[in-house]
Parts: structure tokens; C-alpha cells; sequence
């Protein structure tokens, strides 16, 4: 079976620094990922490369068979790969059910004159977004919020959205970017229980960074180890938790669970 | 026609109207590497200045570079009040306070069409005759905007390099989020920036009052130069600035003298245009922030 | 590395949450907008009627700018795409006597065209560097104009255009255009109310309020603005190729900076946000110079306190008063 993300010898230099180098690694259809390391080891600039915020230096990603480095985000979630932002980002002044609606219309394909005139066809096709719009705020628990303002809810919602909004777009795979970052101990673990129900019951592929060991311990069958923009380990939880290399660069240190 | 005498002088006027350029184009790098806005109003500080000095020297007999210096203090201490009063607000929304620049533009120049009317007001110039450097002629009274110009640079390069407020600026100017992490203080760096960026506009404008007239419409084309410099300087960057504006200057004095003005300018904007295009940081600027 | 993905957004900061969008309120005030524009046939002056045709012609003027305003850019070439509408149209009507709706379609094709152009290569210089860009480009465009010798007049442009005509009718009188220009000013207007009822009208929102989401969720910076850019100046031109056959002459100095600052102060004033802004922007600001023709220094610098404290305290422009009013109600 072809690997749904396959990225290969990636590079990305920042003048003479090198923030991700030389990192290769696949992610089959229906797996969780993490991707974890200390701060600084390229993470972020990973995750800008693959999604396509930046241009890599070196090396390829393939994405369901197509070459998408280079593209720009618009396009490369066009193909079904989404990201969410480590800092909560949203539309603040729409609705949460019109920050989704935002993400759905993505994949809207129907020109402009014919948005326009409200041909039948677009009418269907915004039939079908609003029920994936609804399907999205169920999933997410996001529901009894739908008519709020987005900018006005808290933190750990205004998260939560944009994980909404990067489902809404109907990804393939999603990228998550330390979705966990200022979730308490009880926020996490539902957040962990909506990773699996993603991958099990709506066949989202999840790959995602983060620093809270718990969470990436629990939920992903496999986790790749940063340190310094290169890989230095991959494996299943069992096997990083006691690889000696990931225990001198990173677990060593005592990571508490708020990360 | 001689064609090193032709190259000779246009490179001796461009250098001259470069100095001018450059004081502009500094002050408006000031501000919007302080500020980080586009200050729409700079061309009428210039105007400003002009006026300024006019008074000085017709309504109150004062020498000249008394009433430059007078130029600046005034224009430094109004620039001050119009940030701490105006611009303050807008510290943090460069779109706003751009689009406010232009309010205040609107009301100096009005302000002087109310007070002066919109005809042209002459000064008795500076100087008369002329120096001749070989074949090239200089004016005594473009010699006069050439010194006092270098004087003023001069001062304000010492004042940049040497004391604790102007390297406070030019911390400010490199990089505003090092320089607050250093504790460098906006509410004085602000008014700071913009007092000193729109009262050097306003000494170019009293510089050139007895060389052209003065009206309250003769601030929109320095305004257009101060544009011009600073893209192909580079915003924020004050030795950009300075390379520009030499190099305007003569450019356009050459230019000038092969073709119709008219011509060059619509050149110029092309070259501009372009440069922004492909090379939005400029000669020698940042990458665009 | 595109300035595009980096440079922050140069939209205004978004109001207080709750603040709401007022713009799915058109069915309120579109009514009372069609008796606003039935009045001046009820006067009998030719002045008020003057006036009346250029408030429709600024109003699909700033309508034109609204749209790339809404995607966190502005321009500040707009008055440039007018006269590229005028002077194209004008030149057909009067070297080749073309039928005055041919005239317009290639006033508008021609601003459409050349800011498809323009705007492909400019849109990604994002916040200041493009205003600086736009404004160049406005000044290069007013040069071309008068260095064009005798195809544009140079500067003193083009006069004895001949009146607007459709199918025979002359709109030669004062009344007769400002029916055309008030059929069309309220054209643009549904236009933008449609427009911003689809996704495409919700991708230039999207793009304004936070446009490194919008591209991350799927909707392209760079193709979105384009769209908004070619239209907005295809409207400008629109209204151009009105003006050109209203006045009977052009010249560059009807097409220059003052214009183009005069349609972002009308734009501003009167709301960004909102399909209602541009409308009355225009609705405000046109008559007054008319008006007050003694008095216009005294009134730009009441404009210039206005806009600065529009700023300061109404950041939304009067349409914000409408929605502070109005107080919690989102877009659903």
C-alpha cells in the first residue's frame, strides 16, 4: 500500500541555519502521527513546508500520489491536506458556524457568473456544504456555539474551531500544530477521544506536534522524534519512550504534562 | 554642446537636488521605520517649512538660518503634538493611521490656502551670482541649500550615532521588537520619530523656499520623490535612503537633459514600479516586513 | 519567501466581538434606498440634478474600490481604472463612432484587462508596498495621459464627446441620465449584495479578517484578491465611461491622485465593511464641495477632521453607528 504522505529528504534553510534537514518519513492512510521534540527542533518549520507556507530547500512530499511541494496552502489543501495553527485562529467576527462554512468552501467548485445567477447545481452544492458544515459542528461538540461569535469564546473553544475549520475543508490528512497547548488535563483527553473518532469513524489521517507526552503517548500509533530540524528517531510509543538517543535529547528532561 | 560639460553640470544639479531629496526621504523613513506608516502628510510639512521660513524672514526680517532654525524647532515641536494628539491612537494599526496622514495632509494644506491664499509667495533669495567650477555653474544660492543641507545631515548623523535618543531611533528603526524587548520607550520614540522625520521635510521646505516660490500646493511632488527614494532605498533604511537620493537626483538631472520631464518621469515610475515588483526591499533595505 | 504569506493583514482591526455583520441587513434599507434615488425626479433644479448623477456615479466608484478594500488591500490607482474606462470609451465614440454601449463594454474590458494584468503581478506585495505600488501606477497612468499627444488630448483632453445613447434615445438632458446613471448605480448595488451572499463574496470576507486562515483552509490569497481587484476596476471604468458621456470631456486631471484619495475618504467614512458604506459615503461626501463652493477650504479641512476622527472613534465608518445601535447579532 502507497503511503498517503511521503516526504522525503526535506530540507529547509533559513540563510546558513538549517531548521529542518534531510527529513523522510511516511504516514499510511488511517494512521496518527505525532511528531514530537524540545522547542526549536523545526516542528513548525516542518509543518510550514509540508502544508506549504514555505517552499522547502530540498527534497519532495508526496500527497496521494501527487508532488506538492511548492504549492501554495490554498492549493495543497485542495488536495486534502489541512492544517490548524498552534495558536487559536479564527474569524473573529463570524459566527462559529460561519468560520466552518469559511473552511467548507474549499473544495466549492462552482464558478462565479453561476454562484451568482443560483443556478441549481449551486444550490445543491451549498446544500451539501451546509450539511457538512452541521456534520462538523456535531463532531467537534461545537454545536450549542453555532451562533456565537467566534472572537468572543474562550481559548480552549477558539482551538477547537480551528480544528473545525480545518475539518470542514474534508481533508485527507490533517496537520495539527500543538492543538493540546493550553487545554487542561480533562480538555486533553477528550481531545485525544475526538483524534481517534476522526481516524476511526470519518477516516481522517492525523499528524500532528505537540509537547503534551501523554496525549501523543495515548493516541498515536506512531511518533517521529525532532531534535535540531533532523530526525533522530521513529517508532511506536513503546520503542521512542525507550529509545536511548529520544531519552538523552528530549524525554530525559522531565516533561510535565502541561508541556 | 560639450558632452562632459552636459554630464558635468547634470551630475553637479543632481547632486544638489539629491541633498534635498534626502532630507525628505529621511525624515519619511524615520517615521515609517518608527511608526511603520506611510506618512501620506509629509510633502506638506514641507510645505510647511516653507511657509515657516517665508514668515520668518519677510514678516519678522530674521537672517535666514536663523529662520531655519526656527523651521525646525517649530515643525519638531508641532510634529510632537500631532503624534502625541493625532497618531497616538494608531499606534499598531498602520492601515489607519496611513489613511489618517492623508486627513492631516488635507488640513495643512487647506490650512495654508486659508491663511496665505493659493498664490505664489516669493522670498528674497539667500545669495546672488554665481560660482563657476570650470565650465559648470553653480548658483551661490543652491551653494547656500548645499551647505546648510550638509550641516543639517551632519547634525543629524551625529545625533543618530552619538547620542542616547537618536541610537534609541535607530534601534527603533532596525528592528521596533528587539528595541522594546530592550526596553526602549514608544511613548517617547513615537513623537520622537515623527517630530524629527516631518521637521526635516519642513527644512527642505525652507532650504528651497528662496529658490522657487511658495504656495500651498508646492508640497505634493516632494512628497512624490520622498515615495520614490524610499522604495528604491528600501522602506526603513536609512542608508538606502541616502544612496537613493543621490542617485535620483542625478538620474533625473541627466534625464532631464536628453529628454522632456515629463518623459523621465513617466521613466522613473516604470523603473519603480518594477522595482517593487521584483525587488520590494530595495538597494539596499530589508526584506518587506 | 512571498511577502504575501508573512506581512500582516492591513485590514482594519475587527470591531468588538458581537458587533455582527450589517450587511445581511440590505433588505432593511435597499426600500428606502429606491425612494432616495426616485427623489430628484421631483426637483426641477438642474443643479440638484447634477449632483444626484454624480453621487450614482461615486457610488459605483467606491463600490468598485469596497471590493478589494474587503480584501484587506487598497488601492490607491482607482481613479486611474476610471479614466482608462473614460478615455477608452471616449476614444471609440469619438475616432470610430461606436455605438455608445459598444463604447462602455470596451471601457470596461479595457480597465478589466489592464488590472488583470497589473494585478497578477502587484497583488502579492501585500499592506504598504502595495498602496506604495498603486500609487505610482496612478501617477504613471496620469503622465501617459499627458504625453499621449493626439490620441488622448494630452492635457487638454477630449471634449465634444457626444451624449450617452441607447437604441436611439439620447440621454442629452440632465434628468435622462440621471435615470440611466441611477439604474446603473443601483445595478452595482444588487451586484454586491448577490455577489457577497456566495462563497465567492465570502472568500474576499474570509481573506480580509484573517488571510493567513483563509489560505491555510483552502481559499487562495492571491486568486481571491484578483477577482476582487479585476472587478472593482472594471467598475471604475464603468463609471468612467458614464462620466466621460455625461460631461462631454475628459481630461488627465478628472483621472488623477485627488480622485483616488477623494473615493478611499468616501469609502472610509462611510463604512468599509458593508455593501451600505460606499453608498453612503457617496451619499455624504459628493454634494458638499458642490455646495459649498466658498467655503472648500474651510470644508477640507472639516473632511480631514472628519476622517481622522472617523477613524479614531468609528473605525467601521457610519455604518458602524448602525451596528453599535444594533448591538449582538452574527452572521448566520
Amino acid at each position: 500500500m502507497t503511503a498517503l504522505l511521503k516526504v522525503d529528504g526535506l530540507s529547509r534553510y533559513f540563510g546558513g541555519l538549517a531548521a529542518v534537514k534531510d527529513l523522510s518519513f511516511e504516514l499510511n492512510a488511517g494512521e496518527i502521527v505525532g511528531l514530537i521534540g524540545p522547542n526549536g527542533a523545526g516542528k513548525s518549520t516542518a509543518f510550514n513546508v509540508i502544508s506549504g507556507s514555505l517552499p522547502p530547500s530540498a527534497g519532495n512530499i508526496q500527497f496521494a500520489g501527487q508532488q506538492i511541494e511548492g504549492m501554495k496552502p490554498s492549493q495543497v489543501v485542495r488536495h486534502g491536506l489541512a492544517r490548524t495553527f498552534q495558536s487559536a485562529t479564527v474569524y473573529p467576527t463570524a459566527t462559529v458556524q460561519e468560520n466552518l462554512y469559511r473552511g467548507a468552501l474549499a473544495r466549492f467548485d462552482v464558478p462565479v457568473w453561476a454562484q451568482i445567477a443560483q443556478t441549481a447545481r449551486y444550490r445543491n452544492a451549498l446544500r451539501k456544504v451546509r450539511e457538512e458544515v452541521d456534520e462538523v459542528l456535531e463532531i467537534t461538540g461545537l454545536a450549542p456555539y453555532r451562533n456565537e461569535v467566534a472572537g468572543g469564546l474562550a481559548y480552549g473553544h477558539q482551538k477547537r474551531i480551528g480544528v473545525a475549520i480545518g475539518l470542514a475543508t474534508r481533508p485527507r490528512l490533517l496537520l495539527l500544530d500543538e492543538p493540546a497547548a493550553g487545554l487542561n488535563p480533562e480538555e486533553c483527553a477528550e481531545f485525544g477521544g475526538l483524534l481517534k473518532t476522526l481516524r476511526d469513524r470519518h477516516e481522517i489521517s492525523l499528524l500532528f506536534v505537540e509537547h503534551h507526552m501523554a496525549l501523543v503517548m495515548n493516541t498515536c500509533e506512531k511518533i517521529i522524534v525532532l531534535v535540531q530540524g533532523q530526525k533522530i528517531a521513529q517508532g511506536t510509543p513503546d520503542e521512542v519512550r525507550n529509545n536511548p538517543a529520544v531519552i538523552e535529547a528530549y524525554l530525559g528532561v522531565d516533561e510535565d504534562a502541561h508541556g | 554642446m560639450d558632452f562632459t560639460f552636459l554630464i558635468g553640470q547634470a551630475l553637479t544639479n543632481g547632486l544638489i537636488i539629491g541633498l534635498l531629496y534626502l532630507l525628505m526621504a529621511i525624515g519619511f523613513t524615520l517615521v515609517f521605520g518608527v511608526m511603520r506608516v506611510v506618512n501620506f502628510a509629509h510633502g506638506e510639512f514641507y510645505m510647511l517649512g516653507a511657509f515657516v521660513a517665508y514668515v520668518c524672514v519677510t514678516r519678522f526680517q530674521l537672517p535666514f538660518l536663523v529662520a531655519v532654525l526656527a523651521t525646525f524647532a517649530v515643525t519638531l515641536v508641532a510634529g510632537w503634538l500631532i503624534e502625541v494628539v493625532v497618531l497616538k491612537g494608531f499606534r499598531g494599526n498602520e492601515l489607519n493611521g496611513m489613511i489618517s496622514t492623508i486627513g492631516l495632509g488635507m488640513i495643512l494644506q487647506n490650512g495654508a490656502l486659508l491663511l496665505f491664499g493659493p498664490d505664489p509667495q516669493s522670498m528674497p533669495p539667500v545669495a546672488e551670482g554665481v560660482v563657476s567650477l570650470g565650465p559648470i555653474m553653480l548658483p551661490m544660492s543652491r551653494l547656500y541649500v548645499v551647505a546648510f543641507s550638509i550641516a543639517v545631515l551632519a547634525l543629524l548623523y551625529l545625533f543618530l550615532m552619538h547620542s542616547k535618543g537618536g541610537r534609541a531611533l535607530r534601534a527603533v528603526v532596525q528592528d521596533t521588537e528587539i528595541a522594546s524587548a530592550q526596553g526602549i520607550r514608544s511613548h517617547l520614540m513615537y513623537p520622537l520619530g515623527f517630530g524629527i522625520g516631518v521637521a526635516l521635510a519642513a527644512v527642505a521646505g525652507a532650504l528651497m523656499a528662496p529658490v522657487f516660490s511658495v504656495s500651498p500646493s508646492i508640497g505634493s511632488t516632494p512628497l512624490l520623490k520622498a515615495f520614490i527614494v524610499v522604495i528604491l532605498g528600501g522602506l526603513g533604511s536609512i542608508p538606502g535612503a541616502a544612496l537613493a537620493s543621490l542617485l535620483l537626483g542625478v538620474v533625473e538631472s541627466g534625464a532631464n537633459t536628453f529628454m522632456s520631464s515629463a518623459m523621465s518621469d513617466m521613466l522613473l515610475f516604470g523603473f519603480v514600479i518594477l522595482m517593487l515588483i521584483f525587488r520590494p526591499s530595495g538597494l539596499l533595505g530589508k526584506s518587506g516586513r | 519567501m512571498h511577502a504575501s504569506s508573512t506581512a500582516p493583514t492591513m485590514k482594519p482591526r475587527a470591531p468588538d466581538p458581537g458587533a455582527g455583520h450589517p450587511q445581511a441587513h440590505w433588505r432593511r434599507w435597499l426600500p428606502g434606498l429606491l425612494v432616495l434615488f426616485a427623489l430628484p425626479l421631483f426637483t426641477s433644479s438642474p443643479f440638484y440634478m447634477h449632483l444626484a448623477v454624480l453621487v450614482c456615479l461615486n457610488i459605483i466608484l467606491v463600490n468598485g474600490l469596497s471590493l478589494l478594500s474587503r480584501t484587506g488591500q487598497l488601492s490607491f490607482c482607482h481613479a486611474a481604472f476610471m479614466g482608462m474606462g473614460a478615455y477608452a470609451s471616449v476614444m471609440a465614440t469619438t475616432q470610430w463612432h461606436a455605438p455608445f454601449l459598444l463604447s462602455v463594454a470596451l471601457g470596461v474590458a479595457v480597465a478589466a484587462a489592464v488590472a488583470y494584468l497589473l494585478g497578477s503581478v502587484i497583488l502579492r506585495l501585500q499592506g504598504v508596498y502595495f498602496v506604495l505600488v498603486t500609487f505610482c501606477f496612478g501617477e504613471l497612468f496620469r503622465l501617459i495621459l499627458l504625453e499621449g499627444g493626439s490620441h488622448t488630448g494630452g492635457a487638454n483632453g477630449i471634449a465634444n464627446i457626444p451624449p450617452a445613447s441607447m437604441f436611439g434615445f439620447a440621454f442629452d438632458t440632465k434628468t435622462s441620465f440621471y435615470v440611466l446613471a441611477a439604474v446603473c448605480a443601483f445595478a452595482s448595488i444588487v451586484l454586491l449584495i448577490a455577489l457577497f451572499r456566495t462563497p465567492q463574496g465570502t472568500a474576499l470576507d474570509s481573506v480580509g479578517d484573517n488571510q493567513e486562515l483563509a489560505e491555510a483552509s483552502g481559499i487562495s490569497i492571491q486568486r481571491t484578491q484578483l477577482f476582487a481587484f479585476v472587478l472593482g476596476s472594471a467598475m471604475a471604468g464603468f463609471a468612467g465611461a458614464l462620466l466621460a458621456h455625461y460631461l462631454g470631456f475628459v481630461s488627465p486631471e478628472s483621472f488623477n491622485q485627488h480622485i483616488s484619495v477623494a473615493a478611499i475618504v468616501m469609502l472610509v467614512i462611510g463604512g468599509r465593511a458593508s455593501v451600505l458604506g460606499p453608498i453612503l459615503g457617496a451619499l455624504i461626501m459628493t454634494p458638499l464641495p458642490e455646495l459649498f463652493r466658498s467655503a472648500i477650504e474651510t470644508q477640507n479641512i472639516l473632511y480631514g477632521i472628519t476622517l481622522i476622527l472617523v477613524l479614531k472613534f468609528l473605525p467601521g465608518g457610519l455604518v458602524g453607528i448602525a451596528t453599535k445601535l444594533r448591538g449582538k447579532g452574527g452572521k448566520a
